[in-house]
């Protein structure tokens, strides 16, 4: 018989179990059906929704990994906290780009300014480059992960709506686009055998994908001479009902911890392998190529 | 009706088998950091 393992679980965690069970149980015997949708259809929008939200939050936080790596990597050495002119330049740039952000697109500078801030501040925490890149490649697999969950649910949604699993609408489009985006940052992670130059270069093409994204998600289907499909703005035109918006930002909530708990579990994963490479009883690097 | 009823089947079990497995996968990961 297997030993049980007597490693005690954070109660959170199980807290994000038995919220998760309680947003499904609401999203389909609590909400009801949605107005201008097959009945039924607009369920997974408790779903779909968060999947994206997450994917965006996802691959921004790798962005903010991937520029502390290069801050830390161009640098090296110990520890560098925020310097006062470091920190009046940010609040410039803060404040500048959030006056810009009373423009809709306006607002995707502001959020930059701040991944850039907050890129800096994991710098002046975390020394070791590649601790840094690690984290940077956890947060970009979850963001590809929920960003394909985002698609399917989607695609399903479009089946029930629209009689087709895929209408090369501009959401749809752009979203392939984004996930081809970051498919490409994990090729060429791939493709590069030594392991600083595979950093270097990912974090720089990270930062090129980052600043890519949000003009698929937010601009390219907002373009009207596109005409999508896609539900969009509901919540802040007021078309949703109370109940709708509980389930949907519990939901949100849920997927929130449960991004946490799975970059942990990757983070754990990737440091065992970092720490077992380390290890004297390694195999030499050649026999690892092999 | 019944449709959702289904669904909700299908996704509370999958739901709970994702979460089991999360548990899972943690407790292990907590025993290898441990050795």
């Amino acid at each position: 018989m297997k030993k049980r393992s007597g490693t005690r679980i954070a109660p959170w965690k199980y807290l994000v179990g038995a919220w998760m069970g309680a947003v499904i149980l609401a999203a389909f015997l609590y909400a009801g059906d949605a107005m201008n949708f097959v009945p039924g259809a607009s369920r997974i929008i408790f779903f779909h929704v968060p999947m994206a939200i997450m994917a965006t939050i996802a691959f921004w936080t790798s962005m903010t990994y991937a520029l502390a790596y290069l801050y830390v990597y161009r640098e090296p050495g110990e520890r560098r906290p925020i310097t006062g002119r470091e920190w009046i330049f940010f609040s410039v740039l803060l404040l500048g780009t959030l006056l810009l952000s009373r423009w809709p697109i306006g607002r995707i500078p502001f959020v930059l300014a701040v991944i850039l801030v907050i890129g800096r501040y994991q710098a002046s925490r975390e020394a070791s480059w590649e601790r840094l890149d690690l984290k940077s490649v956890c947060a970009a697999e979850l963001g590809l992960l929920f960003c394909l969950l985002a698609t399917i649910t989607g695609s399903i949604f479009a089946k029930i709506m629209w009689n087709s699993f895929w209408n090369w609408d501009p959401r749809e489009t752009s979203i392939l686009v984004l996930l081809l985006l970051y498919g490409a940052y994990f090729g060429l992670r791939s493709s590069v055998e030594d392991e600083e130059r595979r950093a270097t270069l990912a974090a720089v093409y990270n930062l090129f994908a980052g600043i890519v994204m949000p003009f698929l998600i937010f601009v390219v289907p907002r373009i009207p001479a596109l005409q999508s499909s896609h539900p969009e703005d509901i919540w802040k035109s007021g078309g949703m009902s109370a109940d709708y918006r509980v389930v949907l930002y519990s939901s949100l909530l849920g997927f929130v911890g449960m991004f946490v708990w799975m970059f942990q579990l990757r983070l754990r994963t990737g440091l065992l392998e970092m720490r077992q490479d380390e290890s004297p009883l390694a195999p030499p690097a050649e026999e690892k190529v092999k | 009706m019944s449709g959702i009823y289904y669904t909700l089947a299908v996704t509370l079990v999958g739901w709970i088998g994702l979460f089991a497995y999360l548990l899972r996968l943690d407790r292990r990961i907590s025993d290898l950091e441990n050795d």
